[in-house]
């Protein structure tokens, strides 16, 4: 038995999909493509496939990681040409030997954040703000927690790096690698909705669009992007 | 059109994007004819219809058509697309419908009439025929209901009777120089018209007596008196399904599937397919294995279904079931049958596909008593009854559902006690017969449907039961049902009632159908819709009755909305088929010996 791991892109039109059309999705590429599936046991065998992160529906990503085990090695190049629907595609392939679990690995995601104003934002010093926000030592934030209890947090906490990108008339667009994972996530638009609170800005916002362009996990304090991760 | 921005703000998008795999996207040239098939429900229910997958992948076969498709917005999509004024589009190239050349609206159920004008609307096409010009797209229909097709006769320029493999390339031919502007649209539907199996209705005017009851037609052009329907004679070799369009959503029936045959021989009176779908066709196991490999192999599916109208009846089901079963056990791709017979023979079958999962079964006994299910002409008696019980709880087992009709012709109350004697007998057979092994309760789940007399059927001449009439029925039932094992559930008198308008109604329905749509009416066969108050507004600003279309017994000298049609089967079978069930009389299955219909002396040419 071996563990293939890909790193694809989940974009235009098939941003739509929830993460159960997506896994079914790749269910059925695998098998009309004939690859040795490995199953579970038991009354409804099911391939064994881990996605690392569930990717909110209206995301883009230029970065998911999954695996699926299979019975025996198929060629690489054969994994890397499978025909997925546009806007799916396979960057990267390997086998690995990991015993390490994606998603317990996991500890960052790495967004571009573009934010569509219903009114002008006109010229405003958003360079200046994200200093004055990140050095603002506490921002706290209401997150409803597995038991469905609202729970404060200090959003700081969550957020690794913030940096602006754009902004014109209408939109903003930030970048930002914030934590996910088992220790916790921050949603990205949570993230811009407290941003945006705490500037106390007038605007209204028209939407938000997110893209995901890499995903982390932590060794020795330096953020390594999932697809390395090794024993 | 920013089609994004929109799906941001809907449920379940993905039935709103195209790109599924195995669709097609055809580069668009001038020549192209662009059809679009469509299905007035959602996405989930559309999808799950063998008919669209068909007829998806003949025309897309043919190098100068491209196929795409439209399903019924669900009323988040359409308020939004309202509210930003863009247009149902097709899901292929996104293209608005309105500008497209030909659209196919397949009818399955009455109940989705609303959605057929909704979806014309929310195109911005004209819902009358008579109203639409030239440049906008030709409406054509087809599917079971279209063998009633009048109370759509105003909307739709053509209907395809019967199975649409054959005529649609038929037409195709009379299409092509219409596209190429060598004739004109009145000379292409006269053309058409003369084609077996299509009916133009703009040819045939109708005309009534002071009660409302039809005279007949009167036809407005050199048109053929009444309308053959069309049906594929060389079912093995005619055109196979070999791959499917896999969706994303979660949709109703998620698997492939392959048609076993066509047809039906029991002659059960009540089942308008039965009488529709003649003659019997059957597909060689070899072919069926054949096409099933490529099925498979294209789509990934993890389940595959066998599929006819009665597929315990396919001559060889049992070896292919074996053969199925060994060949794909080890793929995970799993075997489903949709419906059993309740007999020894279908449980040894379901046996050989369950050896793991024991799944609940389903079956159908239709009627309470043997008298009722004479009347009906199901040849279920109470020994197959006892008989399945006694081998599906022995082999373990527990759970089992039952599905009946009430509102058959003669029925009584003795025979709706019929349906709680066949429920408590299940829970106790489940006592005497269960394994040791077995810890699990017993239940039996009771469901009833309200039934609706279909033309074509011998019970096309019969009144329906009114709403209270089902609801003194179900109330009855209600208090019969007691048993704890026991669950009851029944479907809507009333959606059953205006189901029975719509499948025996006549032209002046069209304006109905307008004005309940006007009122708001839409989705009728989804419980969070359906109102049937709206529904009598409707009736009442259009002065017509809805009890004369349910509720009247017609003379056998009538003249039918339907007789128009010609599907092959004698009234005068029918009309005997319907003396025979009064008396309780059977007849038994045309395999066994011909019973008359018709069908092969009028449409094969030959003898049964
Ligand atoms: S067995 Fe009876 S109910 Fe079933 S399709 Fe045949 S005629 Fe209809």
């Amino acid at each position: 038995m071996v563990t293939l791991r890909l790193q694809y892109t989940k974009e235009k039109y098939m941003i739509f999909l929830g993460h159960l059309e997506l896994m079914k999705l790749f269910e059925r590429v695998f098998r009309f493509n004939k690859l040795p599936l490995k199953f579970s046991e038991g009354f409804n065998p099911i391939p064994k496939m881990t996605f690392a992160s569930p990717l909110s529906v209206g995301y883009s990503s230029k970065y998911e990681v999954m695996e699926v085990q299979l019975k025996e090695e198929v060629p690489i190049a054969f994994i890397l040409n499978l025909a997925f629907p546009e806007g799916i595609k396979i960057i990267q392939a390997g086998y690995v030997e990991s015993k390490k679990s994606l998603m317990a690995s996991l500890t960052h995601s790495e967004y571009l954040i573009k934010v569509e104003f219903k009114q002008s934002i006109g010229q405003l010093p958003f360079a200046e703000w994200i200093q004055s926000f990140l050095e603002a030592g506490t921002i706290e934030f209401e997150k409803k927690a597995k038991n469905g209890k609202m729970r404060t947090l200090n959003v700081l906490e969550y957020i690794r790096s913030l940096h602006f990108v754009y902004s014109d008339d209408e939109e903003l667009i930030l970048r930002t690698i914030v934590q996910t994972g088992s220790q916790g996530s921050l949603n990205p638009e949570t993230m811009i909705r407290v941003f945006m609170d705490f500037f106390k800005l007038p605007q209204e916002i028209e939407r938000i669009q997110v893209e995901k362009i890499a995903l982390y996990y932590e060794e020795n304090d330096t953020l390594k992007t999932l697809f390395e991760l090794k024993e | 059109m920013n089609l994004e921005a929109l799906l941001h703000k809907v449920e379940k998008p993905s039935r709103y994007i195209g790109g599924e795999i195995n669709t097609f996207n055809k580069e668009i040239t001038d020549e192209m004819i662009r059809f679009c098939f469509a299905f007035p429900d959602v996405y989930e229910v559309g999808m799950s219809h063998l008919g669209m997958q068909i007829i998806y992948n003949l025309l897309n076969q043919q190098e100068d058509v491209f196929c795409e498709r439209i399903f019924a917005p669900w009323a988040d999509m359409e308020n939004v697309m309202r509210a930003q004024d863009v247009k149902l589009y097709a899901l292929e190239s996104k293209t608005p419908v309105a500008d497209l050349d030909i659209i196919g609206f397949t009818l399955q159920y009455e109940l989705s009439y609303t959605n057929i004008l909704n979806m014309l609307n929310l195109a911005g096409i004209d819902l009358y025929a008579k109203d639409r010009h030239d440049k906008e797209p030709l409406i054509i229909a087809g599917g079971p209901c279209a063998y009633n097709p009048e109370p759509l006769a105003d909307f739709i320029d053509i209907f395809f009777i019967g199975e649409g493999e054959e005529v649609l390339l038929d037409f195709l031919e009379v299409y092509r120089p219409y596209k190429a502007g060598s004739i004109s649209k009145h000379e292409m539907l006269l053309k058409a018209a003369n084609i077996e199996g299509l009916y133009v209705p703009k040819f045939y005017q109708p005309s009534y007596d002071e009660n409302g009851i039809l005279l007949g037609y009167k036809r407005t052009e050199d048109v053929p008196e009444r309308i053959k329907k069309r049906f594929v004679k060389d079912f093995d070799n005619g055109f196979q399904l070999e791959t499917m369009i896999v969706p994303f959503a979660d949709i109703v029936h998620d698997r492939a599937v392959i048609e076993l045959f066509r047809g039906c021989t029991k002659g059960c009176r009540f089942c308008q397919a039965g009488m529709l779908y003649r003659p019997i066709r059957e597909r060689k196991p070899e072919t069926v294995i054949e096409i099933i490999d490529k099925m498979i192999s294209s789509t990934g599916f993890e389940e595959l279904s066998l599929s006819s109208l009665s597929t315990m009846d396919y001559s060889a089901i049992g070896p292919l079931v074996n053969d199925l079963v060994a060949k794909y056990e080890s793929d995970n791709v799993s075997v489903s049958l949709p419906s059993l017979r309740l007999d020894s023979f279908s449980v040894d079958v379901v046996k050989e596909i369950q050896k793991v999962k024991k799944t609940g079964l389903t079956f159908a006994p239709e009627a309470g008593t043997q008298r009722m299910r004479n009347v009906i002409n199901k040849g279920v008696t109470d020994e197959n009854i006892l008989d399945t019980y006694n081998s599906i709880f022995a082999l373990g087992w527990h759970r089992v559902k039952l599905y009946f009709m009430i509102g058959l012709p003669t029925e009584t109350f003795e025979d709706l006690d019929g349906i709680s004697d066949i429920a408590n007998l299940g829970t106790y057979t489940f006592k005497q017969v269960k394994p040791d092994s077995m810890k699990k309760s017993v239940q039996v789940t009771v469901s009833t449907s309200c039934f609706v007399p279909k033309p074509f059927t011998p019970f096309q001449w019969m009144a329906q039961d009114s709403i209270s009439d089902f609801y003194k029925k179900i109330d009855h039932l209600k208090t019969k049902l007691i048993n704890r094992k026991v669950v009851y559930n029944y479907h809507d008198p009333s959606t059953s009632v205006l189901e029975g308008v719509f499948a025996r109604g006549d032209r002046r329905l069209s304006k109905v159908l307008v004005a309940a749509y006007e009122l708001g009416c839409k989705f009728d066969g989804w419980a969070e819709f359906f109102k049937m108050s709206t529904w009598m507004e409707a009736f009442k600003v259009c002065d017509l009755d809805p009890d004369f279309y349910t509720s009247r017994e017609r003379a056998f000298d009538e003249v039918l909305p339907w007789d128009i049609i010609d599907a092959g089967i004698n009234k005068s079978y029918l009309e005997n088929e319907y003396k025979k069930a009064l008396s309780a009389e059977n007849t038994e299955d045309c395999r066994l010996g011909c019973t008359g219909c018709g069908l092969n002396v009028n449409l094969v040419g030959g003898e049964c």
